[in-house]
Protein backbone atom coordinates (compact mmCIF):
# COMPACT_ATOMS: atom_id res chain seq x y z
CA UNK A 1 0.00 0.00 0.00
CA UNK A 2 1.42 3.61 -1.17
CA UNK A 3 2.25 6.16 1.76
CA UNK A 4 -0.56 8.23 0.25
CA UNK A 5 -2.95 5.28 0.48
CA UNK A 6 -2.16 5.07 4.63
CA UNK A 7 -2.42 8.62 5.41
CA UNK A 8 -5.58 9.16 3.22
CA UNK A 9 -8.26 8.47 5.67
CA UNK A 10 -6.35 9.86 9.10
CA UNK A 11 -7.87 13.03 10.32
CA UNK A 12 -6.30 15.58 12.19
CA UNK A 13 -6.72 18.94 13.60
CA UNK A 14 -5.02 21.77 11.84
CA UNK A 15 -4.27 25.34 14.04
CA UNK A 16 -8.09 26.96 13.34
CA UNK A 17 -9.56 23.27 14.82
CA UNK A 18 -10.80 22.18 11.51
CA UNK A 19 -10.39 18.50 10.99
CA UNK A 20 -8.59 17.76 7.81
CA UNK A 21 -8.63 14.56 6.59
CA UNK A 22 -5.22 13.64 4.75
CA UNK A 23 -6.55 12.55 1.91
CA UNK A 24 -8.26 15.72 0.93
CA UNK A 25 -4.97 17.48 0.66
CA UNK A 26 -4.69 15.76 -2.37
CA UNK A 27 -7.42 14.70 -4.04
CA UNK A 28 -7.58 17.13 -6.86
CA UNK A 29 -4.07 18.23 -7.18
CA UNK A 30 -0.22 16.99 -6.42
CA UNK A 31 0.15 18.36 -2.40
CA UNK A 32 3.83 18.08 -0.62
CA UNK A 33 3.37 16.99 2.88
CA UNK A 34 6.15 17.76 5.19
CA UNK A 35 6.26 15.59 8.42
CA UNK A 36 8.39 18.03 11.15
CA UNK A 37 9.79 17.01 13.93
CA UNK A 38 7.95 19.95 15.97
CA UNK A 39 6.68 23.31 15.46
CA UNK A 40 9.52 25.95 16.56
CA UNK B 1 10.32 24.47 7.30
CA UNK B 2 11.87 27.64 6.34
CA UNK B 3 13.01 26.24 2.77
CA UNK B 4 9.53 24.97 2.49
CA UNK B 5 7.81 28.68 3.29
CA UNK B 6 10.25 30.44 1.28
CA UNK B 7 9.65 28.57 -1.44
CA UNK B 8 5.81 28.41 -0.91
CA UNK B 9 5.29 30.35 -4.14
CA UNK B 10 7.41 28.01 -6.40
CA UNK B 11 5.14 24.79 -5.57
CA UNK B 12 1.67 26.86 -5.82
CA UNK B 13 3.09 27.85 -9.48
CA UNK B 14 3.60 24.00 -10.18
CA UNK B 15 -0.49 23.21 -8.99
CA UNK B 16 0.47 22.42 -5.85
CA UNK B 17 -0.79 22.05 -2.29
CA UNK B 18 1.35 22.31 0.81
CA UNK B 19 0.71 20.93 4.38
CA UNK B 20 2.70 20.01 7.29
CA UNK B 21 2.16 18.10 10.31
CA UNK B 22 3.97 18.11 13.44
CA UNK B 23 3.19 16.65 16.94
CA UNK B 24 1.32 18.12 19.69
CA UNK B 25 1.26 20.72 21.01
CA UNK B 26 -1.43 22.77 19.50
CA UNK B 27 -0.40 26.04 21.14
CA UNK B 28 3.04 25.76 19.58
CA UNK B 29 1.38 25.27 16.56
CA UNK B 30 -0.33 28.33 16.71
CA UNK B 31 2.22 30.40 17.97
CA UNK B 32 4.62 29.07 15.27
CA UNK B 33 1.86 29.72 12.53
CA UNK B 34 1.71 33.56 14.17
CA UNK B 35 5.89 33.43 14.45
CA UNK B 36 6.46 32.31 10.67
CA UNK B 37 3.13 34.08 8.96
CA UNK B 38 2.45 30.92 7.22
CA UNK B 39 -0.38 30.29 5.37
CA UNK B 40 -0.82 26.85 4.56
CA UNK B 41 -2.57 24.01 6.84
CA UNK B 42 -0.46 23.56 10.03
CA UNK B 43 -1.63 19.77 11.13
CA UNK B 44 -1.03 18.44 15.17
CA UNK B 45 -0.78 14.54 15.41
CA UNK B 46 -0.98 13.87 19.30
CA UNK B 47 -1.68 10.34 19.06
CA UNK B 48 1.66 9.93 16.10
CA UNK B 49 -0.62 8.29 13.98
CA UNK B 50 0.25 9.74 10.51
CA UNK B 51 3.90 9.57 11.84
CA UNK B 52 3.77 5.63 12.39
CA UNK B 53 1.34 5.29 8.87
CA UNK B 54 4.45 6.10 7.03
CA UNK B 55 7.32 4.73 9.60
CA UNK B 56 8.90 7.85 10.37
CA UNK B 57 11.90 6.73 12.22
CA UNK B 58 13.20 8.38 15.81
CA UNK B 59 16.81 8.95 16.33
CA UNK B 60 18.86 8.12 19.53
CA UNK B 61 21.05 10.04 21.68
CA UNK B 62 23.94 8.98 19.55
CA UNK B 63 22.45 10.91 16.51
CA UNK B 64 23.14 14.63 18.43
CA UNK B 65 27.17 13.70 18.15
CA UNK B 66 27.01 12.72 14.39
CA UNK B 67 28.98 14.88 12.28
CA UNK B 68 26.35 15.17 9.69
CA UNK B 69 24.36 16.59 12.53
CA UNK B 70 26.85 18.98 13.24
CA UNK B 71 26.92 20.29 10.11
CA UNK B 72 23.21 20.79 9.75
CA UNK B 73 23.21 22.64 13.07
CA UNK B 74 25.81 24.88 11.64
CA UNK B 75 23.97 25.49 8.54
CA UNK B 76 20.93 26.24 9.83
CA UNK B 77 22.56 28.60 12.50
CA UNK B 78 24.31 30.70 9.35
CA UNK B 79 21.05 30.97 7.83
CA UNK B 80 19.88 32.87 11.11
CA UNK B 81 17.01 29.34 12.33
CA UNK B 82 17.15 28.95 15.71
CA UNK B 83 15.49 25.85 17.75
CA UNK B 84 13.15 27.66 20.53
CA UNK B 85 11.47 24.44 21.60
CA UNK B 86 12.25 20.69 21.31
CA UNK B 87 8.33 19.68 21.75
CA UNK B 88 7.35 16.22 23.30
CA UNK B 89 9.11 13.99 21.53
CA UNK B 90 12.84 15.80 20.61
CA UNK B 91 13.84 12.60 18.59
CA UNK B 92 11.29 12.36 16.75
CA UNK B 93 12.36 12.85 12.60
CA UNK B 94 10.59 13.64 9.91
CA UNK B 95 9.82 13.15 6.47
CA UNK B 96 8.92 14.97 2.89
CA UNK B 97 6.47 13.76 0.79
CA UNK B 98 4.64 14.59 -3.03
CA UNK B 99 1.42 12.86 -3.30
CA UNK B 100 -0.77 12.99 -6.08
CA UNK B 101 -4.77 12.31 -6.77
CA UNK B 102 -5.44 8.83 -6.76
CA UNK B 103 -3.18 8.36 -3.55
CA UNK B 104 -0.83 8.05 -6.01
CA UNK B 105 3.00 8.21 -4.21
CA UNK B 106 5.28 10.98 -6.59
CA UNK B 107 8.52 11.31 -4.04
CA UNK B 108 9.41 10.11 -0.60
CA UNK B 109 11.70 10.80 2.09
CA UNK B 110 12.75 9.68 5.21
CA UNK B 111 14.90 11.29 7.85
CA UNK B 112 17.55 9.33 8.62
CA UNK B 113 19.18 11.60 11.13
CA UNK B 114 18.81 15.48 12.16
CA UNK B 115 19.07 17.99 9.38
CA UNK B 116 18.72 15.19 6.54
CA UNK B 117 16.07 17.46 4.81
CA UNK B 118 14.41 16.28 1.51
CA UNK B 119 16.40 18.73 -1.26
CA UNK B 120 13.95 21.27 -2.53
CA UNK B 121 14.93 20.63 -5.80
CA UNK B 122 13.39 17.37 -5.85
CA UNK B 123 10.21 18.09 -4.38
CA UNK B 124 9.96 20.91 -7.11
CA UNK B 125 11.14 17.88 -10.02
CA UNK B 126 8.38 15.87 -7.99
CA UNK B 127 5.79 17.91 -9.04
CA UNK B 128 6.73 18.23 -12.97
CA UNK B 129 7.35 14.52 -13.27
CA UNK B 130 5.14 11.75 -14.28
CA UNK B 131 3.57 10.13 -10.77
CA UNK B 132 6.28 7.38 -10.41
CA UNK B 133 7.71 7.54 -6.50
CA UNK B 134 10.88 8.45 -5.74
CA UNK B 135 12.43 7.26 -3.10
CA UNK B 136 15.28 9.99 -1.97
CA UNK B 137 18.44 8.23 -0.13
CA UNK B 138 20.67 10.69 2.23
CA UNK B 139 24.19 10.00 1.34
CA UNK B 140 25.64 9.72 4.90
Amino acid sequence: MSFSARLAEIVLPDTDGHQVKLGSLWADSPAVIVFLRHYG
Amino acid sequence: MAQLSANQQAFIAKGARLGSISLGDMNYARIFREETGITFPLLVDEQRQAYEAVQLQRASVLHILRKDNAIARKRAKEAGHRQHRFGKNPFQLGGSFVFGPGNVDRYAHTSKTFGDNAPIAELLAALSSQPEVKQHEAAI
